[in-house]
């Protein structure tokens, strides 16, 4: 079921799309506070436009930090971006581009 | 980090458990990755009960909860027998609900139809002197308050009738067929005051209540469509009213009633705007708006104080009189609101009763599902989750009984209203308004907290591991909870059976209150002459006496008279009394009655002394009265009153003396029941009346007997006619109507409330003996004999049942205080009713009991530790 993205929606999944993998990776990208991007993931995990696994506890224990959650964009997140897009008008030719970029 | 750990800590309680440890470990792990780059961790944890509040929400928003409801509708397809008798059971239930409400709402809740009608109020005269407290008032203050009061936009005022009522004047419509009407006579502004204009034409001017400029008349709309086939070129026309010709300017719309739905027109007050000095007597009511700013407590202060000017300046009549004031909706209706709203009571125990029944139902259901729910608890589901399936079920089925029931409810209330009794005010306003909508909603949602939330609380207990290994049979609803509730059942039962056994024996003692007479063979119909040409006094008397005796010469006619006011319940005036040569004696109050003669031997009332009102006395003859046996004993306890004179106003050389020439037996005077006052009989002769109910006692038909006497009256004025005609015994039945009515719907609740409470018992007990089933098998197999078994299967249940007993008969006891003033000739304390009630439950209890526990009985002991 496709459902109309919000602005902040939108970000958090064209981060994902950009290489952002986790939470605080993507508030990062985003800017956007974690009261936001939080629910976002939530939501588009449910809607079936992310999906996550939680990272090897081995790796973890290497690195002297604990596991992250790995956030994913799947194929269906990726067409609901690009149509959001588009309906933005941010869509030239095949190739998005974010609206940061574009300032 | 101490804090954001607290705070992610705190906020993970907000999230589903099913998702808590892994929410948990990601905030607090990021927390941490946060901090160790330097950034604000605080910050970071600010939106963890954000987050968490979301994924709550996502568990409640209404797409789950439409799944929900989808899941409960098949189970309740999968389970008919349970579903029709939880959404039947509620259906009961919140059809009696919604019905009263409904009576309620248009009666005492929705704002009277009128202009903003908060602003609208009655004022009264109140005087201790003469025991009064919400007296008619009289011409001449009225229009003293409307000149000085600072308070009000305007005042009006309409004549005054029994009660609080308006004194609806019977007229007669002239033409073919001539017809008796009822008009109310009212102030020029009075529509204006009420703020409602005319459909068709318009209402009366300022000054149409002079004399010889009054003969303007406004319609009802129903009286216009009844008589005048809803024409509208009759505003402008005359119609023959009482003999002279009136002009209809106009035509009031369709659901304008004030105070009695039988109005059929309106006419000005003639002569009152000019009866300045009549101080006495008091004969119109007042109503009035307030001023914008303007408050009840500054009106009431202002009117009093206008009452003490009066009283200086008259105190020859104002000696001691003072205003009441009061909004207009409470004066309409005020003495209905305690009888509505103790149905209103009422209906709520049915529906109580009736959801304790469906929450049993509930929790033996949730019992034999234990498999499922404990399932559903193993794959995560959390308590809060199962509650919340639990609840809407019970919403779909709360929903689905109050859907049947507001379909009920419609069809009863149509049914109420047109057979409720007259005496209920704004009848016309009763009905399903949108309102009883937000009413139904309303109910639906508490049912479904009453009948879900117990039931859902103890299915959410359930222990998952217990219940599936165990086959789901752990998962079992609290048998005490469950007795519980049937003993809360039992204790509202009896208050309703309670409540219904008094009510019906009061009712009862009503019906074969002794009137003092024979009332069957009696047929009554009301005549008023109207002034042309009746304008003399004489002539009053003579047509009555004349009609009586017409009546007489009927071989058909055993007796037959005439009073002012109808036997049982006349209406009559009042005024004070003084005897000669006992100048310690002024009663006031004192009750009159002109009748004809032949009227007290038509009744058949008993003379006790002297003898009855005769053709001889007439105008012309000494004054004189005959008196009933209470004013006999009240003043002359040890003498013979007969010869005795008394007076209706102070002894003075001019007062006129009335010589007392007998006594008969009481009769009653304000309805079958009612205390008897003192009441004297004058003779219409002598104190001409012009309305007056014609009696006929006759062995013949009803029928023949009214138009024996439209024709007698035809014979004398063609232009009469008669109103109310019938049997006296139908009148008595209209007048006991309402108790009537109260009698029917108190048996009504408490069958409902009886039948629910037994349904619940026999449920309860029903399924204890399913679920022992192995345990019976235990007992059988190893010896307890077939009375063991009946006893540990009812006793338990009826030891509830008997302290549900208990606690409502102490229940009853309290609510037959609150309705004590509506009973009649039964201890408000009525402990054969209550001893009955309890019986009749008791014993059924006992039935109830045994008949489930019975079939228990025929378990095959060595079948059930198998099937264990």
């Amino acid at each position: 079921m496709s459902r109309r993205l919000g602005l902040a929606a939108l970000r958090v999944l064209q981060a994902l799309d950009q290489g952002a993998e986790y939470g605080f990776d993507i508030i990062e990208a985003t800017g956007l506070p974690s009261g936001t991007v939080y629910p976002a993931l939530s939501r588009h995990e449910e809607d079936g436009y992310v999906r996550s696994s939680w990272e090897d506890l081995k790796t973890a224990h290497r690195e002297h930090r604990p596991p992250r959650r790995y956030y994913r964009i799947t194929p269906e997140g990726k067409r609901a971006l690009a149509a959001a897009l588009a309906e933005l008008g941010l869509v030239r030719g095949g190739r998005s581009r974010t609206a940061r970029a574009k300032a | 980090m101490t804090i954001v750990r607290v705070v992610i800590r705190a906020a993970s309680w907000l999230v589903p458990s099913d998702w808590r440890d892994e929410w948990r470990r990601e905030w607090l792990g990021e927390a941490s990755a946060v901090a160790a780059r330097g950034r604000s961790p605080i910050r970071f944890a600010l939106g963890a009960p954000i987050h968490a509040l979301a994924l709550r929400w996502r568990d409640w928003r209404p797409a789950s909860l439409v799944m929900d409801a989808r899941f409960a509708a098949r189970l309740l397809r999968r389970q008919p027998g349970f579903a029709v008798a939880a959404v039947g059971t509620l259906a009961l239930g919140t059809a009696a609900t919604i019905g009263i409400f409904s009576v309620v709402y248009g009666v005492l809740l929705k704002p009277l139809p009128y202009r903003e009608p908060d602003g609208l109020v009655q004022i009264w005269e109140k005087n201790p002197l003469f025991g009064w407290t919400e007296a008619e008032v009289a011409p001449g203050n009225v229009i003293s308050w409307r000149e000085r009061n600072v308070v009000f936009s305007g005042i009006a005022w309409y004549l005054a009738g029994p009660d609080r009522h308006g004194g609806l004047a019977d007229l007669t419509l002239g033409g073919d067929q001539p017809e008796r009407v009822r008009g109310l006579h009212v102030s020029p502004n009075f529509f204006d005051i009420l703020g409602v204009s005319a459909r068709i034409g318009r209402t009366f001017l300022p000054g149409e209540d002079t004399p010889g400029r009054h003969r303007v008349v406004v319609l009802s709309d129903g009286f216009w469509r009844r008589r005048f086939g809803a024409r509208p070129e009759i505003v402008g026309a005359t119609v023959p009213l009482n003999g002279r010709p009136w002009t209809v300017i106009g035509v009031m719309p369709s659901g304008f009633v004030f105070d009695d739905r039988l109005t059929d027109l309106w006419i000005p007050a003639a002569g009152v705007a000019d009866a300045r000095e009549a101080r006495q007597p008091h004969i119109l009511r007042a109503i009035a708006r307030l001023a914008p700013g303007a408050t009840l407590s500054m009106a009431q202060e202002n009117l009093s104080s206008i009452a003490r000017d009066l009283e200086r300046e008259h105190p020859e009549t104002n000696r001691q009189m003072s205003v009441g004031i009061g909004p207009l909706d409470d004066w309409l209706v005020g003495r209905s609101r305690r009888p509505l709203l103790l149905f209103l009571a009422a209906v709520c125990l049915v529906l109580l009763i009736a959801c304790a029944n469906v929450a049993n139902l509930l929790m033996a259901r949730s019992a034999a599902r234990g498999r499922e729910l404990a399932v559903r608890a193993a794959l995560g589901a959390s308590r809060l989750r199962t509650m919340r399936q639990l609840l809407v079920e019970s919403l779909v089925i709360a929903a689905a009984g109050t859907g049947i029931g507001l379909a009920i409810a419609a069809t009863a209330v149509r049914l109420f209203v047109a057979y409720a009794p007259a005496s209920l005010p704004r009848v016309n306003d009763i009905g399903l308004h949108p309102a009883i909508s937000l009413f139904a909603i309303a109910l639906t949602l508490v049912t479904t907290m009453l009948v879900g939330v117990v039931p859902a609380w103890q299915a959410g207990r359930a222990e998952p591991r217990a219940g599936v290994a165990e086959g789901g049979r752990s998962v079992s609803a609290s048998g005490r909870l469950a007795r519980l509730i049937v003993a809360v059942e039992v204790a509202l039962a009896v208050v309703l059976l309670g409540s219904a056994a008094i009510t019906l024996r009061s009712f009862r003692a009503l019906v074969v209150a002794d009137p003092g007479f024979e009332v069957n063979e009696l047929t009554t119909a009301q005549i008023a002459l109207p002034a042309t040409p009746y304008s003399e006094r004489a002539q009053v008397g003579a047509f009555y006496e004349e009609l009586g005796a017409r009546l007489r010469a009927s071989p058909l006619v055993s007796a037959a008279g005439a009073a002012h006011g109808l036997p049982v319940k006349g209406s009559t005036w009042t005024g004070d009394l003084f005897i000669e040569g006992r100048p310690d004696v002024h009663a006031r109050n004192l009750k009159h009655r002109s009748v004809t003669s032949g009227y007290l031997e038509t009744l058949g009332l008993p003379l006790i002394a002297g003898r009855t009102i005769q053709t001889i006395d007439r105008l012309d003859q000494p004054l004189v009265v005959v008196i009933n046996q209470t004013l006999a004993r009240q003043f002359f306890a040890d003498t013979n009153p007969v010869g005795t004179r008394i007076a209706f106003d102070p002894p003075s050389p001019k007062v006129r003396w009335r010589t007392i020439i007998g006594i008969v037996a009481d009769e009653p005077q304000d309805g079958p029941g009612a205390p008897i006052a003192p009441l004297v009989y004058d003779s219409v002769s002598q104190e001409p009346m012009r309305e007056m109910a014609v009696v006929v006692r006759s062995a013949a038909p009803s029928d023949q007997i009214i138009r024996l006497i439209r024709d007698a009256v035809r014979s004398m004025d063609p232009q009469l006619a008669l109103a109310e005609p019938g049997p006296l015994t139908a009148r008595i039945g209209e007048w006991l109507a309402p108790q009537q009515l109260a009698a029917a719907l108190a048996t009504v609740f408490a069958v409902i409330g009886l039948l629910l409470s037994l349904v619940g018992i026999y449920g309860v007990v029903a399924y204890a003996a399913a679920t022992r089933t192995r345990e019976v098998g235990i007992r059988v197999a190893c010896g307890a004999t077939r009375s063991d078994i009946l006893r540990m299967l009812m006793v338990q249940h009826l030891r509830m049942a008997s302290a549900g007993l208990g606690a409502g008969v102490l229940a009853a006891i309290v609510a037959a205080d609150l309705a004590a003033w509506s009973l009649y000739g039964v201890p408000r304390h009525d402990v054969l009713g209550l001893a009955a009630s309890s019986t009749v439950l008791f014993v059924s209890a006992v039935i109830a009991c045994w008949l489930p526990a019975r079939r228990a009985l025929r378990i095959d002991p060595v079948a059930a530790l198998r099937s264990g």
